[in-house]
């Protein structure tokens, strides 16, 4: 029962964000211009900015996040680290050395060349990491410091690559700091081919991810083997925080908080834990991208700086709570 | 299920670790492995286990079906509560999950600790976590149980009910192997006793017939 209630409460919480999406924004539009514009039943400027901006941006803040809550999950699950996130760990910041490299036009690949390269290279990240975790002695603190120093080293890489191009500085601060200006239905499109299988992977193999979480010594004993089951917890991770990356640049700390709030809320069960993840990631996404857009309307902030603010303190906390 | 070791020897980087021993293990009694830091205890708990597998000689051949083992030191499960770390033990077993709530609760109860069920693991003290690894153990329902100086960090009163307990678990026709260097209590609680020296057996069989170091 509680958990039903929570799920209805997420639903509404997020469809609250959806109308805020579509309802408010720069272009000062009345609340009938808008209905019309939504239904469809002119062709005004409104029904562009509805239908080509607004639901777009909304949609793939949502799914992105979602590919990012589902990331952390997985990566807290197979790593037993309580900081663990795609793009804190350097898994994200994979993707945006590619993007980097794209965008500073070291190489010129079509659209979906660009979303399967960012994926690649998340991918590579994730396995190296997940390489890391495995080898005997690291503990959980120890995995966080690397993970954050890989996170800041694939960031530097980032950033140099696309010094060397004369891009413009909105589309550096999108990629490095997170920005869904640029959604559109193709982004939509790529991000739903990889999250719904990810997701439904995920679900079938969620019961041998739970074990890990006791150790590689112990999930041994509980015939689950932990090395193998990592690398593929931690290559969906990877996927998805490439697909993420690719739609809305470096988001932080939403890997990060989302399945520790989804454990307060629905409790430690795994398939609620990666449902909630992935749910509360995207409403958190949302929430952030809202935020970022309205907050000093019409100057838009990064949306990463909006998902900071709230995932900052919480990683402190979490941080501070460490053995 | 009994464990047999014949002949055994491991060597470390040209360093010989236990020197072509052999002993036993008996089913249904509580066997202590003693020794001095070095001597080579948890090395012969690690091949038993196949962590090492560079060995001469022969030891029974340990599925992860027969054993399970609580090692030296576990971290702490971030995240999980006590019940869900002992409902991870009946992971291998078909069983639904609300008796698993049920049966974890039982085990819990059967070492005092079920008023802890709910609290998160790494919350409760050293004690108490023993107490879960065993239920935990015990969860999986194996016929071989293996610790290694699980009671390091607690305090005498606990461990001589820990000790008591492993007696009683050890009844229910499980071969029970504990690593330690708690002499002392070994020698009052224990059944089978070997004492390792400096990699080589220095005396097998019951505590009664022990003469000391």
């Amino acid at each position: 029962m509680r958990l039903f209630v929570s799920y209805i409460g997420f639903f509404f919480t997020i469809s609250m964000f959806v109308l805020v999406g579509l309802f408010f924004g720069p272009s000062d539009a009345t609340l009938s211009e808008i209905t019309s514009g939504l239904i469809r039943s002119d062709d005004g400027p409104m029904k562009m900015i509805i239908w080509s901006i607004r639901i777009p941006r909304i949609i793939l803040s949502l799914l992105t996040g979602c590919c990012l809550g589902l990331s952390g999950a997985l990566i807290q699950l197979s790593s037993r680290s309580a900081i663990g996130d795609p793009n804190l760990f350097g898994i994200g910041g994979g993707a945006s050395i590619f993007l980097a490299g794209s965008y500073a036009g070291v190489f010129v690949f079509d659209e979906h060349w660009i979303f399967f390269g960012s994926i690649i290279s998340s991918l590579v990240v994730s396995l190296v990491l997940s390489r890391l975790i495995s080898s005997s002695d690291l503990t959980p603190v120890k995995l966080a410091i690397m993970g954050i120093a890989l996170g800041t080293l694939t960031i530097s890489i980032g950033t140099a690559v696309i010094s060397f191009g004369r891009v413009f500085p909105g589309q550096v601060i999108g990629l490095v700091a997170g920005s869904f200006t640029s959604s559109n239905w193709d982004k939509i499109v790529y991000l739903l081919i990889i999250l719904i299988p990810v997701l439904l992977i995920t679900f079938l193999l969620s019961k041998r991810f739970y074990p890990i979480m006791l150790g590689d010594v112990l999930s041994k004993s509980l015939g689950v083997n932990p090395i193998r089951n990592r690398n593929i917890a931690m290559s969906l991770a990877g996927i998805l925080s490439g697909a993420s990356v690719y739609a809305g640049g470096l988001i932080g700390f939403v890997g990060l908080i989302a399945p520790h709030l989804s454990r307060k809320i629905l409790g430690n069960h795994p398939s609620h834990l990666i449902l909630g993840s992935t749910i509360l990631g995207g409403l958190l996404t949302l929430f952030s991208d809202q935020l970022a857009r309205l907050l000093f309307a019409p100057t838009e902030l990064p949306v990463g700086m909006a998902s900071t603010i709230l995932g900052g303190p919480m990683m402190m906390y979490l941080a501070w709570r460490l053995k | 299920m009994k464990i047999d070791i014949s002949n055994l020897s491991v060597l470390f980087d040209d360093q010989i670790i236990l020197d072509d021993i052999s002993c036993h293990f008996p089913e249904g009694k509580f066997s202590c492995l003693v020794g001095e830091n070095g001597s080579g205890k948890s090395t012969l708990l690690r091949t038993l286990t196949k962590d090492i597998d560079k060995f001469q000689g022969s030891i029974t051949d340990l599925k992860s079906s027969d054993y399970s083992y609580i090692p030296q030191n576990i971290d702490d499960p971030e995240f999980l509560s006590v019940q869900e770390v002992v409902k991870l033990g009946f992971y291998q077993s078909k069983i639904r999950d609300q008796d698993l709530t049920l049966q974890s609760h039982q085990l819990l109860k059967r070492f005092d600790i079920e008023h802890l069920e709910s609290r998160r693991f790494s919350e409760i003290s050293m004690g108490q976590k023993q107490r879960a690894w065993l239920a935990f153990a015990l969860a999986q329902d194996k016929k071989v149980i293996l610790m290694d100086e699980p009671l390091a960090a607690v305090d005498l009163q606990s461990r001589k009910n820990f000790y008591s307990i492993l007696n009683t678990v050890s009844k229910e026709n499980r071969t029970l192997v504990l690593v330690t260097h708690d002499l002392g209590i070994a020698m009052e609680f224990c059944e089978h006793m070997v004492h390792l020296h400096q990699g080589a057996i220095a005396f097998e069989g019951p505590p009664k017939n022990f003469s000391g170091l």
